[in-house]
């Protein structure tokens, strides 16, 4: 207990520290903005053209600048997205899974209300004594046990799930 | 007028190395902001498929249950249709 609260208060007073340095900084950038404004308009202003004219440069002079240092507008806007690709991969992924789920679990409740329906059915003894009473055993009983205890569709489905399940974990 | 277009002479050298780094400086935080998301929904998504797994194992054993009860019912009544 002791352990966690000194935990959350360290966390606290490290966000306030990172905080505080985050405004002094940004109060620095804005002084120094401030006081040599026209210097940082141009700066600022000349900036997003800066690839282009490196560029000229180095093709009049005929060297060759690295790519990482002409760096336009657009690669700092294509940063904006690093990692979204992921994401998204993750939630197309997860929206499938989660699709497949819903699908196995509203089957396997319909099947267990179905088989409920049909042990009450067959546990009434009105009906056991109709069934009882033919001398052959009735279509209807025949129809329960091919449909509910001989489908294999429905025994894969039991037997192959815990495989299934621990595939569905990412 | 002079420290404007000093301004404009050193943004033009070097605006690209600054673009640089603030490119870096985001691509980092953005890598940073998107992998806790990506964990965040990860563990929800997994909680989600144990939540159901769960699910689907009360089901299953409620499935098994009557199909035990049920294929005694029917042997009961087989058995008793024989004799």
């Amino acid at each position: 207990m002791f352990e966690s609260f000194f935990r959350g208060l360290f966390k606290l007073f490290f966000l306030g520290f990172v905080l505080l340095m985050a405004v002094l900084v940004i109060a620095a950038v804005v002084a120094a903005i401030v006081k040599n404004g026209w210097f940082f308009f141009g700066l600022i202003l000349a900036a997003p053209f800066s690839h282009i004219f490196l560029r000229k440069i180095s093709k009049k002079l005929d060297i060759e600048l690295p790519e990482i240092l002409l760096c336009s507008v657009a690669d700092v806007y294509s940063a904006l997205f690093e990692g979204k690709r992921e994401i998204e991969e993750f939630e197309d992924l997860a929206k499938k899974n989660k699709r497949e789920i819903e699908q196995k679990i509203k089957t396997l409740q319909e099947k267990v209300e179905a088989i409920k329906k049909e042990y009450q059915n067959l546990k009434n003894k009105r009906v056991r004594k109709t069934l009882l009473s033919k001398p052959k055993i009735s279509v209807r009983m025949k129809k329960a046990m091919e449909s509910i205890l001989a489908n294999p569709k429905w025994t894969d489905l039991l037997e192959n799930d815990e495989e299934k399940w621990g595939e569905y974990l990412l | 007028m002079l420290e404007f277009l000093g301004g404009i002479v050193i943004g033009l050298i070097f605006g690209s190395i600054f673009l640089m780094f603030l490119a870096i400086l985001i691509s980092w935080i953005m890598s940073e902001v998107n992998a806790r998301i990506l964990e965040k929904k990860r563990k929800e998504y997994n909680r989600y498929v144990e939540r159901k797994h769960r699910e689907f194992l009360n089901l299953k054993k409620e499935y098994l249950k009557y199909k035990n009860k049920l294929s005694k019912l029917i042997s009961k009544t087989e058995g008793a249709e024989n004799v």
